[in-house]
């Protein structure tokens, strides 16, 4: 079933365009990440939830139980969790006891404390809980992983999976799509020309498939070799020690250097042939990483592990259940 | 645009916590009751009536303890929590969650209207007035009337101000004019006649004759103010809202 879809949507404020050419379809039990600015996330859910009509396009809403959770949104902090989850659920008429899924949002050692003294974490997971209270079919959610510790961001993705046991959707944007690859199954990334453009994410290799790819691949030195970039009218050369990680965006591999992408016309394939000897690792189908650049290696639940770079501490590459096995080998640990 | 009873219910229980945990709303009627108490101890306890000069302490304090709270307290108590709801996003939160803007402003608004009515009757006895020389039902149909213009007065600064600095700045002119008036009517006979047409310049008039040997009559002039004001409060709050909405 269908619970929302957006047709060419465009919406202009202030003589400015925000959001063009927008064709999306939520439907049950859907989890889509959107790759887009804050101003971008909120024009959005705005027009999701109907409070603002879109300025060309079409809107189809199968259901009125959508609710939206936005990264500046304010909880009342005089109100301890339960007097506040409390008032919801009256809200809501929630017909179940909160205290049956205060496990699920971890929210037990906090329960009677005060919303002002919880941390960020916490806080997040209070939203979540709230909205869960009203059963909703869509859910929309801007950037929760944002500024999230590394604990936060493992309960938070344990809530997540409890709100979505039904046949909830969730629509979550972020400024990163690796908070999005540890969130959702079908990621855009929003560009005002294109609208939203659908992330290669290819369904994972076995181990035994990629265990016959590797054998089958012969092991060739490379001395010399530089990543060509072309921009305009200009060739870049980058050495594969400059590359932070590689990542294909839409079948295009671009090139992650310290804060800036630049797209190359090898694919991630020939990527990967050539700087296996240069120390790069493919951690994901869609990322290539340079294993002299990670400095941890974080699991937040049983089936996602995250790799975190040296000097970039929110910079998250994502790393296949079964590519660890092959990552632990590399490297010895 | 329907009602809900246990959406108000649960949202005048709510506010109830959050208003009495509020400091800086609930010093307002605090310092009222205290203002009070100190001007009913300080001052020398006067009653005369010469040559149609009259002054009673207990009036005076009553009058200043009631203006101070229905004006000062009373505004503030509906604008800031509008104006803070606004600021920290928890009326989108709320306006996002099946509750209509009726049912927040029902639900808002009793909260601090029982306190306010609850603090003017205590003021009755802290002014050092008994409950037996003041006529109850007038003493109660003036103030709540009163009362409930200010929160309105209060709804509309709140609609038009994003935080709450705005609110405070937007008051204090309103709130200075308003709790001015039995000062300046004391003083300035000139502009007594003009302050009667405030509806703390009736509140005014009415502490006045309630403690004078003649008491208080109603009369057409003041029924007419306070209903004036009312309607007039509420037609510029619907306005108000309409043209802003409650989260803009």
């Amino acid at each position: 079933m269908t619970f929302v879809s957006l047709d060419q949507v465009m919406k202009e404020e202030a003589h400015r365009i925000i959001l063009k050419n927008v064709d999306l379809v939520i439907g049950e039990s859907s989890h889509i990440g959107i790759k887009m600015s804050n101003e971008e996330s909120v024009m959005l859910f705005d027009l999701i939830t109907g409070r603002i009509p879109p300025s060309s396009g079409h809107i189809y809403r199968e259901t009125e139980s959508i609710f939206s959770q936005m990264k500046d949104e304010g909880l009342y902090d005089s109100l301890t969790v339960q007097s506040y989850l409390k008032f919801f659920k009256e809200l809501a008429d929630y017909p179940d006891p909160l205290e049956e899924s205060i496990a699920a949002f971890s929210l037990l050692d906090v329960w009677g404390t005060k919303i002002k003294k919880l941390t960020d974490d916490q806080k997040r997971r209070v939203s979540l809980f709230r909205m869960s209270l009203f059963s909703p079919d869509v859910l929309l959610i801007e950037n929760p992983l944002d500024n999230l510790s590394g604990e936060g961001i493992e309960l938070y993705l344990k809530a997540v999976e409890h709100v979505r046991s039904g046949i909830t959707a969730t629509v979550i944007t972020s400024n990163s799509i690796e908070d999005l690859l540890l969130l959702t199954s079908e990621i855009y990334r929003y560009n005002q020309a294109a609208g939203l453009e659908k992330t290669d994410l290819f369904a994972e290799e076995t181990d035994d498939i990629l265990m016959q790819k590797k054998e089958s691949e012969a092991f060739k030195p490379n001395r010399v070799f530089k990543v060509t970039c072309k921009l305009a009218d200009k060739t870049i050369f980058f050495s594969p020690d400059e590359i932070d990680y590689i990542e294909s965006v839409n079948s295009v591999s671009h090139l992650r250097i310290n804060e800036e992408y630049f797209p190359t016309d090898l694919t991630m394939n020939d990527l990967e042939e050539k700087l296996h000897t240069f120390g790069f690792f493919r951690c994901h189908r869609s990322y290539l990483v340079n294993l002299q650049r990670v400095s941890e290696l974080i699991s937040y639940s049983k089936n996602s592990y995250t790799l975190i770079l040296k000097g970039h501490p929110n910079v998250k590459v994502p790393l296949s259940r079964t590519r660890l096995e092959e990552m632990k080998q590399l490297l010895d640990f | 645009m329907r009602i809900s009873v246990k959406k108000v219910r649960a949202i005048t229980a709510m506010k109830f916590q959050t208003l009495l945990n509020n400091t800086g709303v609930m010093l307002g009627p605090i310092l009222a009751l205290g203002f009070v108490f100190v001007i009913k101890n300080i001052m020398p306890d006067v009653d005369v009536n010469n040559e149609g000069v009259s002054f009673s302490t207990n009036a005076f304090a009553l009058s200043f303890g009631i203006i101070f709270n229905i004006a000062i307290a009373g505004i503030s108590m509906s604008s800031a929590p509008l104006a803070e709801e606004k600021e920290k996003n928890t009326l989108r939160v709320l306006m996002t969650s099946s509750v209509n803007g009726l049912e927040y402003l029902i639900g808002t608004l009793l909260p601090p209207f029982l306190l306010l009515i609850l603090v003017n009757l205590l003021m009755i006895p802290v002014s050092g007035s008994s409950f037996g020389n003041i006529p109850f039902g007038t003493f109660f149909i003036m103030t709540t009337a009163a009362s409930l213009i200010s929160l309105i007065i209060g709804y509309i600064i709140g609609i038009f101000s994003k935080n709450q600095a705005q609110a405070s700045l937007l008051s204090m002119p309103i709130t200075l004019l308003l709790t001015s008036v039995p000062a300046v009517k004391l003083f300035q006979e000139d502009l007594s006649a003009i302050l009667d047409y405030t509806y703390t310049g009736v509140l005014t008039n009415y502490v006045n004759g309630i403690v004078s040997e003649s008491g208080y009559i109603w009369n057409a002039t003041d029924i007419s103010v306070l209903i004036g004001w009312l309607a007039a409060a509420l037609g510029i709050f619907v306005y108000a809202y309409k043209k802003n909405g409650l989260d803009r």
